[in-house]
């Protein structure tokens, strides 16, 4: 028998779960039949076989073309899930792929999906959506015909209510979702801030990277004057205190947020090839530096020129997400605020670390010396990780 | 024999709820060179607003994607093949060639209903289609309406393609009984037939001819013939029934081993399996069970797959009423010689007496003739 158990129509699947209060899991499962119809650039060279690395490749194409294809709507505002590839999964008729994503909404206050995937490629595709919300379980087959095809999640009286019947466009929808639509994508930028808001810290507090430069910029500041042993080896030229670390925390930020705004709208493009690995060549220098200081290298101008770099990096989630239009002024914002939140709340927890630990008389010679070598090792561990990828 | 009976499904329910194989299992890709899919030939849809194509192209493209639903039993090139069609699918104005199309999409979703409509409504506004009238006399075949078969098989003579009137006569002749005539007279146009494609369909009617005829031996032989001239899933499954009614399970399995694993040869692979008392017949019904599931899950019309729910029933989940019930549900939208067999051997296991006299009154309507079908006609089985 042949691998692929081709037997049914083109089907997707949506789960939905309530993973805290305010917050909505998704997880959307795509046949790669379909989305090979759907992407043009999935299959890369063209011999039909697909690979598990053009797959990843395509998955920012992917997204997009998800943020095109299903409009989201929460409490009346549109929102963007942000998508992160999970599996690829079998199923009966054939290998799909798995992608995920939280939404910062509370699906009390109304939960909305119009769904246009496919529309144009296979009228007789149907999503096919299950889960639970609000404690009660939701099961309902979307249909995108004629037009789009709306689905009320959870929330307001329209609850449960799909427009699968002939003609699926919204207009023919149930009155709570005909009210609604369409909704102007630029009502949803609140909802868009603080659901990227999230990403943003997500991205941080998870990035081990960003977090490594962080550490090694701030290694060497002393936030409390300390008499040194005798004995010791020479201590590195200790920049004083409190205002070194608000300005290299500042440079870095100043630097980072610029080109993660200029990539967002598109200003400057940079190749995923080299930023990454040159992510970890930063945290290598400035960690270098530490071990073997240079007089005219300082630290805050030294975090702005490599923040740049590492803004490059955060604009892959934002490219990734497919935000377009008025709403990508919001989810920008939010994004940096969050990765500004997460970046204090690190720094903050540093400099507890560091107060409870620079009284012990061998500080500088484990914490900042063995600190560095042990970030060099990693970024060149990473360098070359990247490199060889 | 209860007690078995429960044990069975016991059994069979683990199998349906195991995770390995009702829900969709993750994996991890050994490499990143590990060929996931593999994709059949692109098919450009290209009916977006910003390109519109001409009736040509949406032509050329649909029957392509219809040739790739047949080849890989993939439903889901339909699908592509009706968004090909585009702007005229279901549109009044459709040129006939496109609505003829459409109704070749329709019949192959099992939408005889909808695709008799559409073929009348084109044939009305341009007779001059002989691949319209052919799937017509086709529908009308299937519905069981002879004479409207042979209305249908003489206007294809008209609009001249007389190699495919002929045969569709001859076929709507033997399935009333006139097994001579159509044996001479297919083999007579399968002389002629210009080439193998053609040989093989020719071939496949005569078995089938020879199947009603009661003539198992020979009908064997023309399937053997016709699948050797060109590998076709329908003329394999037909010959795979064949040889499981003589309860061959080992050639029958041999035949669906180079079929593309649709519903269809699944629930023969399976009923194959379990007559020669392969154990792996356990978790093949439980891919079919599953199967059928899917299509329910994604709200088809419970008649497009009426036929195979019927067939899983009697065969595989010893469920005699649902596979009676499955089997009139069916009746009404196909009543093709299988579909009568498996009534009546529903109606039997279900031992519904009236429903078989029900049966046998409507076959006896239709003018059906088929010696497969003779046991149940003179009073009861055997």
């Amino acid at each position: 028998m042949p691998a692929a158990l081709a037997h049914k129509a083109s089907d997707a699947y949506l789960v939905v779960s309530q993973s805290a209060h305010a917050t909505v899991a998704l997880q959307l499962s795509l046949a790669l039949k379909d989305l090979d119809a759907a992407i043009d650039l999935l299959d890369a060279d063209n011999d039909r076989q697909l690979r598990w690395a053009e797959v990843k490749a395509a998955v920012p194409a992917i997204v997009r073309w998800l943020g095109e294809g299903i409009a989201w709507r929460c409490a009346d505002e549109a929102i963007v899930p942000v998508w992160r590839l999970q599996s690829p999964e079998r199923r009966s008729d054939g290998v799909y792929l798995r992608l995920g994503s939280t939404l910062a909404c509370d699906p009390a206050r109304g939960l909305a999906l119009d769904y246009a995937l496919m529309k144009d490629i296979d009228p007789t595709h149907r999503l096919l959506l299950s889960g639970a919300l609000q404690g009660r379980s939701l099961a309902a087959v979307v249909a995108p015909q004629a037009g789009r095809s709306a689905y009320t999640l959870g929330g307001g009286a329209g609850t449960g209510t799909a427009d699968t019947g002939e003609g699926g466009s919204t207009a023919a929808a149930s009155p709570a979702d005909a009210q609604r639509a369409p909704v102007p994508a630029d009502t949803g930028g609140l909802a868009t801030l603080a659901n990227f808001f999230r990403e943003g810290v997500h991205h941080i507090v998870t990035g081990y990277d960003h977090l490594a430069f962080l550490l090694a910029l701030l290694l060497p500041i002393m936030l409390r004057p300390r008499t040194r042993q005798p004995g010791a080896p020479p201590a590195p030229p200790h920049r004083p205190g409190l205002p070194a670390l608000a300005l290299t925390v500042t440079g870095f930020t100043v630097g980072h947020s610029t080109t993660l705004v200029l990539a967002s709208l598109g200003f400057i493009h940079a190749a995923p090839g080299w930023v990454e690995p040159a992510i970890a060549i930063t945290i290598a220098i400035s960690a270098g530096l530490n071990l073997y200081p240079v007089r005219w290298v300082r630290g805050d101008v030294l975090a702005l020129l490599f923040g740049l770099i590492h803004g490059l990096g955060f604009s892959g989630v934002m490219a990734e997400a497919g935000v377009t239009g008025s709403l990508l002024v919001w989810a920008l914002a939010g994004f940096n605020l969050g990765v500004e939140a997460g970046q204090m709340a690190c720094v903050l927890a540093w400099c507890v670390v560091h107060l409870l630990l620079v009284r012990w008389s061998r500080y500088e010679q484990v914490v900042v010396r063995g600190g560095s070598w042990a970030l060099v090792a990693l970024a060149l561990y990473w360098a070359f990780e990247r490199l060889s990828a | 024999m209860k007690l078995l009976h429960c044990l069975a499904a016991l059994v069979a329910s683990l199998i349906v709820s195991s995770p390995s194989r009702a829900q969709p299992r993750d994996f991890v890709p050994d490499s990143d060179n590990q060929v996931l899919e593999t994709l059949p030939p692109r098919v450009r849809v290209g009916a977006s607003a910003s390109t519109p194509q001409s009736a040509d192209a949406a032509a050329i493209a649909a029957r392509r994607a219809i040739e790739l639903a047949r080849e890989t039993a993939d439903p889901r090139y339909l699908g592509r093949a009706q968004a090909a069609l585009g702007r005229w699918w279901d549109s009044a104005d459709a040129p006939a060639p496109l609505a003829i199309l459409q109704a070749t999409v329709q019949q192959s979703r099992h939408e005889f209903g909808a695709a008799h409509a559409t073929l009348q409504r084109a044939l009305a506004r341009d007779a001059a289609q002989p691949q319209g009238w052919l799937t017509l006399a086709t529908l009308e075949r299937l519905a069981g309406r002879y004479p409207a078969a042979l209305a249908a098989c003489a206007q294809v003579a008209r609009a001249g393609a007389a190699l495919h009137a002929a045969a569709c006569t001859y076929e709507t002749r033997s399935l009333q009984g006139h097994y001579e005539d159509a044996r001479r007279g297919l083999q007579a146009l399968h002389r002629q037939a210009p080439d193998a494609g053609t040989q093989a369909w020719l071939l496949s009617l005569l078995a089938e001819s020879e199947e009603r005829a009661g003539q198992p031996v020979a009908a064997r032989r023309r399937y053997q013939d016709s699948l050797a001239r060109a590998a076709d899933g329908y003329t394999a499954l037909a010959y795979a029934d064949l040889l499981l009614r003589g309860k061959e399970a080992d050639a029958a399995l041999k035949v669906l081993a180079d079929q593309p694993a649709s519903d269809a040869a699944l629930l023969r692979q399976a009923r194959a399996q379990r007559l020669r008392g392969d154990p792996r017949w356990h978790a093949t019904a439980a891919d079919v069970a599953q199967r059928l599931a899917a299509l329910n899950a994604r709200g088809d019309d419970p008649a497009w797959h009426a036929r195979e729910q019927a067939m899983a029933a009697l065969w595989l989940q010893d469920d005699a009423p649902l596979a009676w019930q499955a089997a009139q549900l069916n009746l009404q939208h196909q009543k093709e010689p299988v579909d009568w067999l498996l009534a009546l051997e529903a109606a039997e296991s279900a031992r519904d007496g009236a429903g078989v006299a029900r049966l046998r009154e409507a076959l006896v309507a239709t003018g059906l003739r088929d010696e497969r079908l003779a046991p149940w006609l003179t009073g009861g089985r055997r």
